[in-house]
């Protein structure tokens, strides 16, 4: 889908940015792949990746929008997905496999979405503190893990059928760092404040940016398309 | 009042737990302790899209 979005665009990939500059006739944007040069640029990495500063910016973000940034940080939904040879433990397709756990919190859980699609997928999920925990430790940790949770209710036969599993590395993958953003408690209106149009040539969007639809696709997507109404007005494009 | 989740959430009831860990880590990456319940509460309206 994003592939067909973008055919008539010319798209980059591969090409990390690691500088962009303000400063100049133009905006300059440094990546793997060289330099360009632009009339403005929307940049619409997570908030973990802003964070981390792996990308200068010059002049440096203001401070309103930095604060809401670190207020901002990133939580960690990550996917173990576990193929079966289609078994399908009478479970059905494009459901939720959710089990007790103990009322100490955080508990250690993985949850499963069930076949979606029909495909011989159990995905499992884990999150918060355990999730990051589970990602520090690798695949195989995480693995065992959610293959563990499905033995206690399924026994044997969850060995008798599985094939392989793997596990998604959004906590420690450099262009990611975690899912999606989430205000910290008592910081309510961080979202606004990042959301906020910056001085120059330099604009913000995303899934964090996105007020009621954050942290999902259709809000990233209806961000960056609010936010390109603004370019074009501002170059008179519009 | 925006404070963690877990400062307001119910004790005692039976699955507790289960909502707890559905509502936070597997719904927003986030643990109760770490979970703003106005920023969670604000987002309420996005609930049809389906996970995958
Ligand atoms: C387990 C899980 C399940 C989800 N389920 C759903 C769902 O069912 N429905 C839904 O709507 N949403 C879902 N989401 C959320 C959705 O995936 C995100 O909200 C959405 O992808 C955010 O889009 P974005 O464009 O803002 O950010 P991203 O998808 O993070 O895109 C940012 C892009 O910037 C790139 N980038 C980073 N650094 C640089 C750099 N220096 N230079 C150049 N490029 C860079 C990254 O590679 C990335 O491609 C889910 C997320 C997770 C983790």
């Amino acid at each position: 889908m994003v592939a067909r979005f973008g055919a008539d665009l010319p798209v980059t990939l591969n090409a990390p940015v690691t500088a962009i500059d303000d400063t100049g006739p133009s905006v300059r944007i440094e990546s793997a792949a060289g330099s360009i040069s632009a009339k403005a640029v929307i940049v619409t990495v997570s908030t973990g990746v802003l964070a981390a500063e792996t990308i200068r910016f010059t002049p440096g973000l203001p401070d309103a929008t930095l604060g809401a940034i670190g207020n901002m940080p990133m939580g960690l939904l990550a996917k173990v997905p576990l193929l079966f040879d289609g078994y399908h433990f009478g479970l059905k397709s494009n459901e939720w496999l959710a089990y007790k756990v103990p009322e100490e919190m955080p508990a250690q859980a993985c949850y499963f979405l069930t076949w979606p699609f029909n495909m011989d997928l159990m995905v499992g999920l884990v999150g918060g503190k355990f999730g990051w925990e589970l990602s520090a430790a690798g695949p195989d940790a995480a693995v065992d893990f959610a293959l563990g949770e499905l033995r206690k209710i399924f026994g044997e036969k969850v060995d008798q059928h599985f094939i392989k599993g793997d596990f998604t590395n959004w906590a420690y993958d450099p262009l990611v760092r975690g899912s999606y953003a989430s205000e910290r408690p008592g910081f309510h209106g961080a979202r606004a404040a990042m959301a906020e149009p910056l001085d120059g040539r330099v604009y913000l969007a995303g899934e964090a940016l996105a007020g009621k639809y954050s942290v999902t696709c259709g809000g990233a997507y209806m961000s960056g398309e609010r936010v390109a109404g603004d370019v074009m007005a501002a170059l008179g494009a519009g | 009042m925006d404070v963690p989740a877990s400062e307001v959430r119910p004790n005692g009831i039976p699955w507790s737990g289960v909502s707890q860990t559905w509502t936070g880590p597997m719904s927003m990456g986030m643990d109760f302790a770490d979970l703003s319940p106005v920023d969670w509460w604000s987002l309420s309206t996005t609930k049809p899209n389906l996970e995958v």
